[in-house]
């Protein structure tokens, strides 16, 4: 049969082997250019109910509309997304920079003190749950409700402070909860075996306590991830001393109608978050290639 | 039978839970059905501002109409938005808020202009200061930005002046602390905050203490408070636009007409007690300080006869112009692709952001001479 040949069946079965690889990526790709393409041709317009107007187009498009109580026709372009970010780039790099500036670092000593918080509950017990509880209280305040009230107690004297620490504050909490989980969940054979090994109590926390919470850190820093977002956004929103930042572009561009900036800086938050999920799960796959998680399945 | 006590606890929070929830949902209109429900969404917070709508819902005007209306205050939700989602029928904002939308596009349009005049000022105090009457070089001047800073830039233009504005904050401590030379205040709410802030122990400021300069005495000044309609949703309800529109020109003209009260601070049949047992987000005193300012701005002059009220809501061409001119050189949304938008409002015309049939058709018609037959009743 001509089709199974040896060179073809070689070629057959290299291409299935790549496209193994590849194929969870290219249906991803293909339902992105799909939503783009039912978004620029306005479909989506129809289905979600929305006129021309009020969502904007990702690319340059021209339509014209109908005044339906004097019957006169315009003409309207809309700038697109896309295009917009593209025009504009070095102002949305300036502010997503100012951004990042306290997010990175929020989300890091969030991480750590969060840490620090579940290893003060695992190593000194009586103390230590009401620390979490505290912990777990004070994070379930909406953050559109602790933010302004941060901005207000320091916001106008200390701006990049007052996002510092709604992002501390929102990140300390997940962190402290998995740690701890992670910190006190031990296989029963783990302990066994470092009894066997006459491993001191300081010697067995660092080399059995200390990687298995691993797992349950990296949980928390993919969660924190979308937390210090939202949080540091909206404390850019209620600032009203700068006039910088992610947050407060976003803002001013709503409150004067410019709804193609404001969805430009929706996308780049976006593409920022996802930027920064991609980087914790690379660590995470070098970090505890022992883990179930990892294996391939 | 050890899980019994964890189910019962858990079901009995799920069902308070969703009863929660079920009083909070809108419940049915009991009785009368002929009524139409409207929604109006306002700019700001409850106060003398939108006092018009408020003596129309509360003395029963819209209910004459055949109207049920609920109105929903500003502050957290963008009017525009509110309106042409569909989730208010009606709405009030600025004429300059109002331009950029509609030149990107939206079906929204103005149907009524009660604020005849423009309420934007800047203040400064005479004892930093000294006696001024226009902006000098390097003096800073505050606004809040967002779209209330056209009228500014343009005033500092106008003078030769750098068009350099900082951010103010809602109250006016910038000003009475010394940080900022000028700040911006509408006659009707910021100023009565610095008239009622102290000067020292036990002494207000006065006027006199400030100084003052009117954007309505300048060249500059914009259309401020319209009420806007989704022109697609209209065109389907001019009834019900009418009746709305007839109401609340006669809201108007009650709260003009009784905006002073016979003592301020004191309860009785004024427009600014109406408000604040309506809607108590400032104290009674700057409600009824609000009505008194917002009733110059809707109705020019202290004698005000029937015909003149009967022109509350009229749009005027030549002020739109003012305010296209000034928006179409000033408007920011701190973008550079902002020419294009320009360019869009420069191109709107008249007929493009006003719909005026609406109030040709009813304004003379409504019925004016009546309204001291309407007491508030506390």
């Amino acid at each position: 049969m001509q089709k199974f040949d040896k060179p073809n069946r070689q070629r057959w079965k290299r291409f299935r082997y790549v496209w193994g690889r590849i194929d969870s990526a290219v249906y991803f790709i293909l339902l992105v250019l799909l939503i783009f393409v039912l978004w620029q041709t306005g479909a989506l317009h129809a289905i979600l109910g929305q006129s021309y107007a009020q969502l904007p187009f990702p690319f340059t498009k021209t339509f014209t509309r109908t005044n339906a109580l004097t019957g006169a026709e315009t003409t309207v372009t809309n700038i697109g997304i896309v295009n917009y970010a593209f025009a504009n780039f070095g102002t949305m790099m300036y502010n997503a920079g100012v951004t990042l500036a306290a997010l990175i670092l929020g989300y890091l000593l969030g991480a750590a003190l969060g840490y620090g918080c579940a290893l003060l509950a695992t190593l000194c017990r009586r103390w230590g749950g009401g620390v979490l509880v505290i912990l777990t209280v004070l994070v379930s305040a909406p953050v559109v409700a602790l933010a302004p009230a941060i901005n207000n107690m320091f916001g106008s004297s200390a701006p990049y402070a007052a996002k510092l620490v709604i992002v501390i504050i929102t990140c300390m909490a997940g962190m402290a909860v998995n740690a701890y989980k992670g910190l006190n969940t031990i296989k029963p054979y783990s302990g066994d075996l470092m009894k066997v090994y006459n491993a001191t109590s300081a010697e067995s926390f660092v080399k059995m306590r200390l990687p298995a919470s691993l797992p349950n850190m990296f949980t928390a820093l993919k969660i924190n991830v979308a937390t210090a977002m939202t949080a540091v956004f909206i404390s850019e929103i209620y600032a009203y001393t700068t006039t910088i930042g992610l947050g407060k572009v976003f803002k001013s561009a709503f409150d004067s109608q410019n709804r193609t900036a404001a969805w430009a800086y929706i996308f780049l938050a976006v593409i920022i978050g996802l930027v920064m999920y991609a980087i914790v799960a690379l660590i995470e796959k070098r970090a505890i290639r022992w883990h179930a998680s990892q294996r391939k399945s | 039978m050890k899980k019994l006590p964890v189910l019962l606890v858990s079901g009995l929070l799920a069902a308070s839970l969703c009863a929660f929830a079920a009083c909070g949902a809108p419940g049915e209109a009991g009785g009368e059905t002929k009524l139409t429900k409207v929604t109006m969404q306002l700019k700001w917070l409850r106060q003398s501002q939108f006092m018009g709508y408020y003596a129309a819902d509360v003395l029963g005007f819209y209910e004459e109409e055949g109207l049920d209306v609920t109105i929903v205050e500003g502050g957290t939700t963008s009017e525009i938005d509110a309106v042409e989602s569909g989730d208010a029928q009606f709405g009030t904002t600025w004429v300059s808020n109002l331009m950029p939308s509609i030149a990107q596009g939206s079906s929204l349009t103005a149907i009524a202009q009660f604020y005849q005049d423009s309420g934007m000022t800047i203040v400064s105090l005479k004892d930093d200061l000294g006696a001024q009457t226009r902006v000098l070089e390097g003096q800073s001047v505050g606004n809040w930005m967002g779209g209330n800073q056209y009228e500014l830039l343009a005033y500092l233009a106008s003078l030769g002046l750098g068009t350099q504005l900082t951010e103010q904050g809602f109250d006016m401590n910038q000003l009475l602390g010394g940080t900022l030379d000028w700040a911006s205040a509408m006659t009707y709410n910021e100023l009565g905050l610095v008239l009622e802030a102290e000067k020292s122990a036990g002494v207000n400021y006065t006027l006199d203490d400030l100084n003052v300069i009117y954007m309505r005495d300048t060249e500059v000044g914009m259309m401020e408070d319209c009420l806007f309609v989704d022109s697609e949703w209209a065109a389907q309800n001019q009834d019900t636009v009418k009746a709305f529109l007839r109401a609340s020109i006669k809201g108007w003209a009650w709260a003009c007409s009784y905006a002073t009260p016979a003592a301020m601070g004191t309860a009785g049949n004024d427009t600014g007690t109406l408000v604040y047992q309506a809607g108590d987000s400032v104290s009674l005193y700057h409600q009824q300080y609000m009505a008194t300012e917002v009733a110059k701005l809707v109705v020019d002059g202290v004698n005000v006869s029937e015909s003149d009220l009967n022109e509350i809501g009229k749009m005027v061409e030549s002020d739109y112009e003012t305010t296209r001119s000034i928006l179409a050189q000033y408007y920011t949304s701190g973008a550079a692709t902002d020419a294009a938008t320009r360019a869009a409002i420069g191109e709107l015309t008249f007929s493009d952001v006003f719909y005026t049939a609406f109030w040709d058709e009813v304004h003379d018609a409504v019925d004016l001479s009546g309204l001291s037959s309407y007491v508030y009743q506390r």
